[in-house]
């Protein structure tokens, strides 16, 4: 992911229009990515990270030079998914969420694989869960993992200690069962 | 240690936010124990296991600015700016005889040759290396230009512009294309301008300095644009903000751009020197407990080493002790 200086911040606050395009084309498609996982939808993703650079650009005025631009962008777009999943319990999820568009076979154990990772990551306490998606999916840094959530780097690391012993367990049980099932089924 | 702290030392050590000490721990500990070492082994295959998911194609960012942009308004903002005011004129006020249509149209034609250059204005190109290590970008008029980690590098020209001016913040090395205009590089405090050549600078917000690979550059400060020093290959000179810029004695030809293959050569360099090269590389704060030691130099050579190894031989070259308080800030003590 592309760092943007503060100079580059100090420019968009005062309404230069490349330098918002630098901000932009650094940031997007992590933002995108990011509100994808949160979302599981990636036309919603998209729109959501055109909602989100609307009103970075419509705030400028408010942005900090001094703070980290990548946490602040990423406490909008967790404000933005969660506003949405909001909507949505709202309005009784009477979107239908569309089918990702997935060209090739789906490959059975990978998949599998896949699933059994998600289900090991939705298990985690909530905090561990945030401070463990940042760092992997995110590739967030300690300090900005610390920035986002709004805690101390020195908890980040715990958190993701624990986390890690926690998969592990719940990994090595989720691949006996499996085990398991293959023998004796 | 516990198998949450065991977690935490691995993490940090995956994710490159271990110190040296905490990786030799991850590594001592790893030989202690069979078992130790089986557990970490397990942590580091799930790890590698629980890599991100490519879910679908990634966001068309080219599309996404150009529907922003234009929801924005700041396509047309631009198009505005550039737009000549004559042709504007010409379109509200229509002239009502054939003498007056002349007149204004002479008198668009005039004010189109003169805003056409403006016009023509190049877009501002950024380039901003974000990754650890070095950078290597291409620039339009064919130069190449390594940046160094954090560096940032603006570029204001085209194919048409007479001169190639580029503002540089951080460390770079430039392999000029020789086309026949001059080529500059501007910093906070120097400018540096040149026709085809490799050369070197790392501009901070206390000095610029410019070390010569190849050809020819001319060196001026920005505050006394008179003072002009000229410098050839394995020449190196200083420019401080509200001074002229000095040549420095001593120092090794080879050293010009060698940190673009991590390799550092210091000989009979001053410590603050060397210090100020391996911050701008290595993007770490060294600070001197004693100011009076970065004038004693030193000769020592580094090679593909991370700035961990590289501060404690320099500690046990000059017999200084090393702390490191906090990531990526070492401190010399004596």
């Amino acid at each position: 992911m592309q760092e943007v200086t503060k100079e580059i911040i100090a420019a968009v606050s005062q309404g230069k229009s490349d330098a918002f395009q630098t901000l932009y084309y650094a940031f997007a498609d992590p933002m995108f990515r990011y509100l994808r996982r949160k979302t599981g939808n990636a036309d919603i993703a998209e729109d959501l990270v055109q909602e989100l650079f609307t009103k970075v650009w419509k705030n400028r005025g408010n942005l900090d030079p001094e703070r980290p631009i990548k946490a602040y962008l990423y406490q909008a777009a967790t404000n933005l998914a969660v506003d949405h999943l909001r909507k949505k319990v709202q309005e009784g999820f009477s979107e239908e969420p569309k089918p990702e568009d997935h060209s090739e076979e789906p490959d059975h154990l990978a998949f599998e694989k896949r699933d059994k990772i998600r289900r090991a990551v939705a298990s985690l306490p909530d905090s561990q869960r945030k401070v463990f998606c940042l760092s992997r999916y995110d590739g967030l840094k300690y300090h900005e993992i610390a920035d986002v959530l709004q805690i101390s780097p020195k908890t980040v690391e715990t958190h993701m200690g624990k986390a890690l012993k926690k998969l592990r367990e719940i990994l090595s049980e989720l691949m006996a069962y499996s085990f398991f099932l293959l023998f004796f089924l | 240690m516990t198998q949450e702290q065991i977690s935490q030392l691995i993490h940090k050590v995956i994710s490159g936010e271990a110190s040296a000490e905490e990786r030799d721990l991850l590594n001592k500990v790893r030989a202690e124990n069979p078992e130790t070492a089986a557990f970490i082994s397990e942590l580091e295959n799930m790890w590698q296991r629980m890599e991100p998911e490519e879910e679908g194609p990634g966001f068309d960012v080219d599309r996404g600015w150009s529907e922003l942009s234009s929801q924005l308004g700041l396509d047309r903002a631009a198009q505005t700016e550039s737009e000549p005011q004559g042709i504007k004129l010409h379109r509200i006020h229509q002239p009502k005889t054939p003498v007056k249509l002349i007149m204004f149209g002479l008198a668009a034609v005039i004010l189109l040759a003169l805003l056409l250059p403006m016009y023509k204005k190049p877009p501002v190109q950024h380039y901003i290396n974000t990754q650890p290590g070095s950078q290597v970008y291409q620039l339009s008029d064919g130069s190449t230009v390594t940046l160094g980690d954090g560096a940032s590098l603006w570029t204001e020209f085209n194919a048409e512009s007479e001169e190639r001016n580029v503002r540089l913040e951080g460390r770079a090395f430039f392999e000029i294309q020789a086309d026949g205009r001059p080529f500059a590089v501007i910093t906070q405090h120097g400018h540096v301008e040149v026709v085809g050549t490799r050369f070197d600078v790392l501009a901070t917000q206390g000095k610029t300095r410019v070390g010569v690979e190849e050809g020819k550059v001319a060196v001026r400060d920005n505050a006394m644009s008179n003072r002009l020093l000229f410098l050839t290959a394995g020449m190196v000179a200083e420019s401080v903000a509200g001074h002229a810029p000095i040549l420095l004695n001593n120092v090794d030809p080879m050293a010009a751009g060698s940190w673009r293959h991590g390799r550092f050569f210091f000989q009979d360099k001053p410590l603050k020197d060397a210090i100020l090269d391996l911050k701008a590389h290595f993007g770490v704060a060294i600070d001197l407990e004693n100011p009076a030691q970065g004038d004693r130099q030193i000769t020592i050579s580094f090679e593909n080493q991370e700035i961990g190894p590289i501060m404690e031989e320099l500690a046990l070259l000059l017999s200084l002790d090393l702390e490191q308080p906090e990531k990526d800030v070492y401190r010399l003590r004596n």
